[in-house]
Order: structure tokens, then C-alpha cells, then sequence
């Protein structure tokens, strides 16, 4: 960053000489340094989790909640700024909201045109919206984008996963601060992501359930987490299965226990061996 | 007596007065003078910023906001047993007197979880009372996504009934009411609750009730039995109070006969919606066995001479 | 900015609140700004649930705390429901939040320690103006609050099986960690709060049967103080007046103390506790 401190990077709506956008980019460093967060796509659902550091033993265990809800089939987590993940759940709610107020149904996280090109096409010629800007991950990416293009505000200093399982089946993205989206099977971001994605790529991911996605998003996050560097974490949960009959819902804290112990086993078989 | 939905709320006119038996409910639609927004305002609830208004009649100067229902459900009942709360509500959806829809579930379950279950019958407005579906089912989201974060309790009846009442009340206060008059029941840590609510924001409770022609047909019939039971349940003839969840069905389904047999805009295919703390149960639809032969000895109206 | 509005939190004087299973108390340091004038509301009642511990800017608090009597007013009116302590709190940090992305908004200068109870039980919540909230057993903000932080720490593990009583003593004594050396708590400069049943033994009689908000002031706080004053050994009538002064002698051993608690009320008087006078 070699425009660094010569005053482009003092707005978003400047940009450096060599055509970047530095309050962007500090905003992508804001997330980069927070606690861990893992998604991961199943089979069958989606397991969402969050590394939670103890900053204090004053702080009540298992409340302080990070993950959130935007419907009733759909979770998200940030890492970065705690306050701007909780203002882009508001607007994902709203939108949420929103479309089944106007169409009676729960709104899928990104249409995949069903209908051939020229077909979507013609029907946008008419004045139609475009299919993909009807869904939420569009929408909610949309807001975050717009954050990058004014001087009067700044960016969402957050990377966001986003999950969900709608008529289309499991879906999960992950949302920068600029407001780009990719869809992954497993995905993580904040502090240790590399490692926590290496970690996610030595799964059968097309073929993992959920009850087993619990148990090795446990054993990530607890291989990825050093206790000694971050001191002590507490590891929430949630998922959307054939157990929450299709809910965002906590793990139940019973099989939450059992996928931490196992982790914790799995941690100390692994050091013995090396 | 007019207990035509048409007629709820609307006072009578001298000819009416005089004329028991006149069949037709004074229509006061009013075709608006100026667009009525379909976009609300933005407000958080959606009731505070109903479509309408300005329908003023330049002509007369008179406002008339007022509808009139135009698919209707009939009487629905209520009744406290020693589980919780039983409701029931048959089948059908009339068009003025043509029984038009018969295939529709007047029983919502609303929000049930370990802390309480609750659901709502209606009678009514039929549009209406999916516009009321849609603003509870967007309250229970709502919570529901705001309880991942903290693990509270859900609302519980009694809420979800000072809800509706608020709604209500607020709808009949812009003279747009929400043509609908309903039942809540619901169990929360233990306690029943059976609650009234209707188009003019007008709320009662009980440990039975009925709405419409069920007021006057099948709520003295259900209370007697809940009284009956009552009195046995203190001289000690049988244990507890309340009514068994057998002998409330027999009750419920003797209250759908007399109504069926009674009231013109019912039909022989109800629900019954148990209310416990384990959730809400909605039965499959049923009928009962009815007698008609009486009928052939009937004198006095249709089409044979004495 | 943010770090700023978080330095105008510190800049306020003290709040403590601890939280046990069936209470959670507020304890206030409170400053005047000379002799004539009286003595600083810290503490605010939103709803019969909820109260709440303010340090930094009055006036945004003011505006922050109209704000959660509104949403405590709109659940109790629409739903007939004590609004969920925990969602009230997040609304105003939500709104907080609005404040440190817009440019031409300047964040809230206010901390809150936000006391409440309902169908979970009793709750402690701590807001700042980063627009972040954080559920604790035991915290403090304000001036010098990292020190009342070190006591609340070492006696973590107790407070979830305390009694009112011994809640109280533990606050008074993280409170009394934020005073400078000369200083004392005397019923004129600290308040407390309390949401749970009233059971106490140092009062005698129970100050109410309720379980609602409700706040000590003056006379209230004395035999707390009092109780205070006995655990650690110190003369038992902290303000030690004219007619008391026999028995300030008979404690010759600890005369420093009393006669530092003798000064208290006139000293906290003239220069608060010490601390940058701000307008709080």
C-alpha cells in the first residue's frame, strides 16, 4: 500500500492513483483480526459457529450472543466490528421481512434463474427486476455496497457468512465489506481463517450432514484456536437440519458439549502422535 | 335477530327494528372518491396505517370507511378443560349465503414452545383473517429471531391476546375495522387461558366462550356443562374441576350439532383444536351424526301448504 | 471518534452493579459541582423492571434513557409484557451503532450498567457508546473503574449465591476502590439501586415488599454504610459529627479514617472526588 497516509485514504470516495479504495480495504483489515467464524453448507443443512474470547471471567457464559437470525431459515455471523454486524442483521431482517410481506413466502438467499437466459432476459426487458436481485444475499450485499460509495458514511468493517436452507436447498455465502459475494460449501473468516480452511477443504463436504458438520466445526475451531496466544474462548453454535425441522436454532448445548470434549480428545490424539 | 357477519356492529334501522326477520343487512360500501393508499407509511406495526380514508362523500359530507364482509366464517367456540383450552370452528367460508368455500381451516396454532403454545380460532371476514394470519405470523418471526439472541420466552397468550386486542381496537378506532370476531386460547407455565376479541375492539374472558350465533345457541349449553362439572368437581362426586379432555370433546361436538342444525351459514365439518402444554393438536375434520326426519312435520314456511 | 466517546465514559464518575441470582444492584458515585449546588442524578428509572447507572454526558443520557422508557412503554401497551431486558438495552446500542457510521453524527458520550429482571431472572448489561452491549455478573464503569474492576474480579465466584445484603457490601466495596486516597463514601454521594425482593438485616425493616427499581438515597444508604464501616473495622458513624466526636476519639487507633470521613461530605463537595469536572 504504498498510497498509505498521502491522503487517499481518507474517504471512500476517493480513490488512490493506482485505483484502489483504501477505507475499503481498512474495513476488510477490521474483520481480519476478529474472532473466528466458520459456515459450512451439508448435505442436509448448515452449521454456523463463532469463536468467542473470554475477555472477562465478569461476563455471564452463553449469553453475549454473536450469531443472528434473519427469518426463520436464515443465520448469520460476523466477524469484525460486533455493532455493524448486528446494523446489516436489522437490514437483512427488514429485507427478509419485506419480500414475504409483497410475495406470502420466505425469501431464498439467491435465485438461480430456472428459466432459460433469454427467457429472464425478456421478462427484465419488460420492466421486470432482474431474478437475483430479489434475493437476500443480493440485497443485503447491496446495502453494504452503497456504505462504499459515499464520503458521509463509512464501510461495514465486517466479513459476514450468511446461511441458510431454503426451496432451493442449503445455500451459504459470505459477504465482504465491499460489498462483493461468493458462495461456498465451507467457508471461514476472522483471525486464523487460513488454517480454519485448509481444515474445511480435507472434508467430504457434498456428502456431510449436519450432526457430523457439528462435530468437526468443534474440532476446527478448537485446532485453530490457541489458548495460550487468545487466551480462553467459548464456542456457540447454531444450525438449520432435519432436527430444527428447518429453524436457525442453537445447538442443543448436550450435543454442543459432546462435539467440544471430542474436539478437545481429538486435540491431545493429535499432539501425542506428533 | 340478524347475525349475518354483515350486520355485526351496525345498528338497526326502524324497519329492521320492526322487521325481525329481514334478510337483508343495509350495505353501507361506499365507493371511495379519491385513491386510498395501498403503501403505508412506513410504521412499524401495520395496523396503524391502514389503506383507506378520505372517503369522504363530497356530496353529503358524510365519511364512510365502513365495509362489509364478503366471504364469512361463522361462530366459532372455546372452552377450558383440565389440559388446557379447547377450540372449535367448522369448515366453511360463505359467500353471503352460498356456502362457498368448504374446505378452509379456521384453527391457527400460533407460537408453541416449551414456555407456551397458544391458538387462535376465527369467525368472520375470511380476507381479513388472513391479513391477521399474516401480522401475527410476522410478530412470531420477530420474536422468534430475537430470541436466538437472548433465549426469552416467547409471548405467551395472554400477550398475543393484548396484542390482537390492541389491533383491534386500533382498526375499529379508524372506523376500518378488521371484520373478524375471534377466540385466543392458550396454556402457558401451567395456566389456561380462553379470551375474546372482535371487530369493535371489544374483549372479554372466560372459561368458555363462542362467538356469533354461538353466543346465544351454544354458550349456554357449554357452560352448563362446564358448571355441572364444576359443582361435582367440589362435593367431591368426581375429582378435580374441570372437565376431562373426553368429556370436553363430547361437549364441543354436541355445541357444533345444535349450531349445524340451527344456524344456516354453518356446515356438518369441523376442527377441534386441543391446547396444551405439550402444543396444539388440530384434529382432522369431522361430522356428526344428525336427524332431519322432524323437518317433514315442519309447518309454517317453505314450499307446502298446511 | 469512538475511542473518544468511550474516554468521555471514563471521564464520568463511577458505577458499579453486581448481579445474583435473584438480585441485581447499581451503586453510584455521585459529584457536585460546589457547596450551593446538589449533588448529580446518576441513577434512572425506565420502567418498574428496569433501571439504569449512567457515567458520561447527562444531556445524551437523557435522550438515550426517554428513548428505553418509550420501548418499555410501547411492550408493556402493546404486548402487556415487561419488555425482555436484554432487547431493550440492544435497541438503544443498535441506535447507538446508527451513530458511529454516519458522518455529521457525533456517538452518544454516555455509558450505561443497565439493571433489570424478567421471565429469565434477574440481569446486569453494560452499554457504550461503541454500540455494543455485554451481560456481566459484575462490572463497573466510569472514573477509575478499572480498580472497582480488580475487586469485582477477585470475589467473581460469589455474588451468583449472595443475599441483598452481601451484594451490597461487595459493591460498596469495588465503589470505595474507585475513591481517591482521602476520600469516602458517605450517604450524600452514593446511591443504590436495587431490583429484587427487599430481605435485608441491616435496614431492619424491609424498604419495600416489591421487587421493583428502586433507588437509595441519603438516610436509605447510611446503615449500609454504616455496615461498611463496621466490616472494616473503621468508627461505626462515618459522618462524624460535633456530638459524635467522643466516640470518634475512643477509635484513636484508626482517628485517619475518621477523620477523613469526618471531611467527606464538605470535601466531596468542593472538589468532587477529584476528577476533571465535567458536566455530567
Amino acid at each position: 500500500m504504498s498510497s498509505i497516509g498521502t491522503g487517499y485514504d481518507l474517504s471512500v470516495s476517493t480513490y488512490s492513483p493506482d485505483g484502489r479504495l483504501f477505507q475499503v480495504e481498512y474495513a476488510a483489515k477490521a474483520a481480519e483480526n476478529a474472532g473466528l467464524a466458520i459456515g459450512l453448507k451439508c448435505s442436509d443443512g448448515i452449521v454456523l459457529a463463532v469463536e468467542k474470547i473470554v475477555q472477562s471471567k465478569l461476563l455471564v457464559k452463553g449469553a453475549n450472543r454473536r450469531i443472528m437470525s434473519l427469518d426463520n431459515h436464515v443465520g448469520m455471523v460476523s466477524s469484525g466490528l460486533l455493532a455493524d454486524g448486528r446494523h446489516l442483521a436489522k437490514r437483512g431482517r427488514e429485507e427478509a421481512q419485506s419480500y414475504r410481506d409483497q410475495y406470502g413466502a420466505p425469501m431464498t438467499l439467491k435465485v438461480r434463474p430456472d428459466k432459460p437466459a433469454s427467457v429472464v432476459s425478456s421478462l427484465m426487458a419488460k420492466g421486470w427486476s432482474s431474478p437475483c436481485s430479489q434475493a437476500l444475499i443480493e440485497r443485503v450485499a447491496m446495502y453494504e455496497h452503497a456504505y462504499t460509495c459515499y464520503g458521509s458514511v463509512r464501510p461495514f468493517g465486517i466479513s459476514t457468512i450468511m446461511a441458510g436452507v431454503d426451496k432451493t436447498g442449503p445455500q451459504l455465502y459470505v459477504v465482504e465489506p465491499s460489498g462483493s459475494y461468493y458462495g461456498y460449501r465451507a467457508s471461514a473468516v476472522g483471525k486464523g481463517k487460513q488454517l480454519a480452511k485448509t481444515e474445511l477443504e480435507k472434508l467430504d463436504l457434498s456428502n456431510i450432514t449436519v450432526k457430523q458438520g457439528v462435530m468437526e466445526v468443534a474440532r476446527i475451531a478448537h485446532l485453530v484456536h490457541d489458548d495460550n496466544k487468545d487466551g480462553n474462548f467459548e464456542l456457540e453454535m447454531t444450525w438449520i437440519g432435519p432436527e430444527t425441522k428447518g429453524f436457525h436454532e442453537h445447538v442443543p448445548s448436550q450435543l454442543l458439549q459432546e462435539a467440544e470434549e471430542a474436539a478437545k480428545r481429538a486435540l491431545e490424539e493429535a499432539m501425542e502422535e506428533d | 335477530m340478524n347475525h349475518h357477519p354483515g350486520a355485526w356492529g351496525q345498528t338497526l334501522t326502524p324497519h329492521q327494528r320492526f322487521d325481525a326477520y329481514s334478510s337483508s343487512a343495509p350495505s353501507r360500501y361506499q365507493p371511495s372518491t379519491s385513491g386510498s393508499g395501498i403503501v403505508g407509511n412506513g410504521n412499524d406495526h401495520g395496523f396503524y396505517d391502514a389503506p383507506g380514508g378520505n372517503e369522504a362523500v363530497m356530496a353529503g359530507g358524510v365519511v364512510g370507511h365502513t365495509q362489509q364482509p364478503l366471504v364469512t366464517g361463522t361462530s366459532v367456540l372455546g372452552l377450558v378443560f383440565a389440559d388446557g383450552v379447547m377450540l372449535a370452528a367448522d369448515n366453511l367460508a360463505s359467500y353471503g349465503s352460498l356456502a362457498r368455500f368448504r374446505d378452509i381451516q379456521r384453527l391457527i396454532p400460533l407460537e408453541s414452545s416449551k414456555h407456551s403454545s397458544s391458538c387462535l380460532a376465527v369467525g368472520g371476514d375470511m380476507s381479513d383473517f388472513q391479513y391477521l394470519q399474516k401480522q401475527l405470523e410476522t410478530m412470531i418471526i420477530n420474536e422468534r429471531t430475537q430470541a436466538l439472541g437472548d433465549d426469552h420466552p416467547s409471548l405467551g397468550p395472554v400477550q398475543i391476546y393484548e396484542y390482537l386486542s390492541n389491533l383491534m381496537y386500533a382498526r375499529r378506532s379508524k372506523m376500518d375495522p378488521l371484520w373478524n370476531a375471534m377466540l385466543l386460547g392458550g396454556v402457558k407455565d401451567g395456566e389456561s387461558f380462553l379470551g375474546y376479541v372482535d371487530l369493535l375492539g371489544t374483549t372479554y374472558t372466560s372459561p368458555t366462550l363462542a362467538s356469533g350465533f354461538g353466543s346465544h345457541m351454544a354458550q349456554p349449553l357449554l357452560r352448563e356443562a362446564y358448571e355441572k362439572r364444576q359443582a361435582q368437581g367440589k362435593s367431591g362426586e368426581r375429582e378435580g374441576e374441570l372437565m376431562s379432555r373426553d368429556e370436553a370433546v363430547a361437549v364441543l361436538e354436541d355445541c357444533m350439532k345444535v349450531l349445524y342444525y340451527r344456524d344456516a351459514r354453518s356446515m356438518n365439518k369441523y376442527q377441534i383444536a386441543t391446547i396444551t402444554a405439550q402444543g396444539v393438536d388440530i384434529s382432522a375434520s369431522k361430522s356428526n351424526e344428525t336427524e332431519w326426519k322432524f323437518a317433514e312435520g315442519l309447518r309454517g314456511y317453505g314450499p307446502q301448504k298446511q | 471518534m469512538v475511542e473518544y466517546a468511550q474516554e468521555a465514559v471514563k471521564q464520568g464518575s463511577a458505577a458499579v452493579g453486581l448481579r445474583s441470582k435473584s438480585h441485581a444492584i447499581l451503586l453510584t458515585l455521585k459529584r457536585s459541582t460546589g457547596e450551593l449546588a446538589s449533588y448529580q442524578k446518576k441513577l434512572i428509572k425506565i420502567d418498574d423492571h428496569v433501571g439504569v447507572a449512567i457515567a458520561g454526558l447527562t444531556s445524551d443520557a437523557r435522550v438515550l434513557s426517554n428513548f428505553m422508557r418509550q420501548l418499555a412503554m410501547q411492550s408493556r401497551m402493546l404486548y402487556a409484557r415487561p419488555i425482555p431486558v436484554g432487547r431493550i438495552v440492544q435497541s438503544i446500542a443498535d441506535r447507538a451503532q446508527a451513530n458511529t457510521q454516519q458522518y455529521g453524527k457525533r456517538p452518544y458520550g454516555v455509558g450505561f450498567l443497565v439493571i433489570g429482571k424478567d421471565e429469565t431472572g434477574p440481569h446486569l448489561f453494560e452499554f457504550s457508546p461503541a454500540g455494543i452491549t455485554y451481560e456481566y455478573h459484575a462490572h463497573s464503569i466510569g472514573a477509575r473503574s478499572q480498580s472497582a474492576k480488580t475487586y469485582l474480579e477477585e470475589h467473581h465466584a460469589e455474588y451468583e449465591d449472595c443475599s441483598l445484603d452481601e451484594l451490597i457490601q461487595h459493591g460498596l466495596s469495588a465503589l470505595r476502590d474507585t475513591l481517591q486516597q482521602d476520600k469516602t463514601l458517605t450517604m450524600k454521594n452514593t446511591s443504590i439501586g436495587i431490583i429484587g425482593p427487599a430481605t435485608s438485616t441491616v435496614t431492619g425493616a424491609s424498604t419495600s415488599k416489591k421487587t421493583n427499581f428502586r433507588v437509595l438515597d441519603d438516610e436509605a444508604v447510611e446503615p449500609y454504610l454504616r455496615e461498611m464501616r463496621i466490616r472494616r473495622g473503621e468508627p461505626e458513624s462515618g459522618e462524624v459529627k460535633e456530638e459524635e466526636d467522643t466516640q470518634a476519639e475512643a477509635h484513636e487507633s484508626e482517628a485517619a479514617a475518621g477523620d477523613a470521613a469526618a471531611e467527606g461530605p464538605t470535601a466531596a463537595a468542593s472538589d468532587g472526588d477529584g476528577d476533571v469536572q465535567m458536566q455530567e
